[in-house]
């Protein structure tokens, strides 16, 4: 047991006693702080971050106005509720969608509550065409390090490992690549996720990535280089020479990835 | 019984839930629980994000990195009928955790603020789950102040 300081000189002084204090329980690599400071924010800062009529148009792109607040509602400095207060100072109709991605995070804590085994384990069958025992347990190492065959997905992944937030078009790409185009088993990919990400909780991370896998939905979520380039492309690398394995149509990509399914 | 000490923990850091119970004269702990820590690794970055806010946060916190259970246990045992409390998180693997220490150490758990209150049915798919909360959500946001 340690009693730690409250004060520090510099941010440094506090990531140099993380580091030292917490070597035995903090995961491999990855010593330096994200970018986004744990902070208090006053009423005027939340509503700056918050734009509903943007939000509810640009939401889905890599540069859309999301509000980027997951990590504070994560921590508890400000909650959902308040969020919603402050959209709907701007009108209802405005804030509908923003509200109704904040209800999203309340769905998944009531599924997690209704279901807390399906944190960790499949709550229905994949349907896509494989068992379970047919995905690999662990995260392979060139999607651990960025360094897969695909610059967009590197890209997705610097943003998780080196600033903890990831845009949530992002957080599905790179689940469905990480199931889908290499076959590791949802589990591996949500603990990833939470490792890293300053807004890392159970019930959201672990049930979207289940919704993606199918584990816990209709179908399995696939997405291909024409929808990144769409949504990301004035910011990430999207050229096909650079994201071979991403570069075709829905209907190749589902022969490819499900080949028992289209049977 | 109001609390002499309320244990704080990596979802509950709200500047409005500290003045409140600051105003009532009581004092704050917040564990780096190895215990926990060891079942859910993370990494640096969100160890520092939650510690930034602990800092930032305008009351006295004390921080201790060990087994909060021990920490608990020892803090029953230097104050002999200490009042502590604690407020249930979301997450049910650390609720888990926290009902855990709690019954071990003497800390009572208190039911956690929600928004609106749950719908009685299991719903496993999101629009049902909307359009059953979606009335009471917003009637809720509409007069709420606000934790600031």
């Amino acid at each position: 047991m340690k009693q730690l300081p409250s004060k520090f000189e510099s941010r440094e002084a506090l990531t140099e006693l993380i580091a030292e204090t917490f070597e035995s329980v903090l995961i491999e690599g990855h010593r330096q702080p994200s970018p986004i400071h744990g902070q208090v924010l006053s009423e005027a800062e939340l509503a700056e971050c918050i734009q509903p009529a943007r939000y509810a148009r640009t939401r889905n792109f890599y540069d859309g106005a999301v509000s980027r607040l997951s990590p504070f509602v994560r921590q508890g400095i400000v909650d959902r509720k308040t969020l919603a207060s402050i959209a709907l100072a701007g009108g209802a109709k405005p804030a509908e969608k923003f509200i109704q991605e904040l209800l999203w995070g309340e769905f998944w804590q009531h599924v997690a509550e209704a279901r807390p085994s399906g944190l960790w384990q499949d709550a229905e069958p994949y349907k896509t065409g494989f068992l379970a025992s047919e995905y690999a347990s662990e995260l392979p190492q060139d999607i651990a390090s960025g360094t897969t065959p695909n610059a967009c997905l590197n890209h997705f992944i610097r943003d998780l490992q080196e600033t903890g937030y990831v845009h949530n078009h992002a957080r599905m790409y790179l689940a469905a690549y990480v199931v889908h185009f290499r076959r590791i088993r949802w589990q591996a990919g949500a603990a990833w996720f939470l490792a890293h990400l300053l807004d890392g909780d159970a019930a959201a991370n672990n049930y979207s990535w289940q919704w993606v896998a199918s584990t816990f939905g209709s179908k399995p979520y696939i997405f291909n280089l024409e929808n990144v380039e769409k949504y990301c492309g004035n910011q990430v690398d999207c050229r096909p020479e650079t994201n071979p394995e991403l570069d075709a149509s829905y209907d190749v990509l589902s022969a490819r990835l499900f080949p028992a399914r289209a049977l | 019984m109001s609390a002499q000490l309320f244990w704080l923990h990596e979802e509950v850091l709200s500047e409005a839930l500290i003045q409140t119970q600051a105003a009532e004269g009581c004092r704050f702990l917040f564990v780096f629980d190895t215990v926990w820590l060891a079942q859910r690794p993370i990494s640096l970055k969100r160890i520092q994000f939650i510690y930034e806010t602990l800092v930032a946060l305008p009351v006295a916190i004390e921080i201790v990195y060990g087994d909060a259970t021990d920490v608990l246990k020892q803090k029953g045992q230097e104050h002999p009928g200490l009042v502590c409390q604690v407020i249930a998180p979301k997450d049910p693997e650390l609720a888990e955790r926290i009902d855990g220490i709690a019954s071990e150490a003497g800390v009572a758990v208190l039911e956690r603020p929600r928004w609106f209150a749950p719908p009685a049915n299991k719903i496993a798919r999101f629009f049902k789950f909307y359009n059953a909360v979606r009335g009471e959500a917003l009637d809720a946001a509409r007069v709420h102040r606000g934790d600031l």
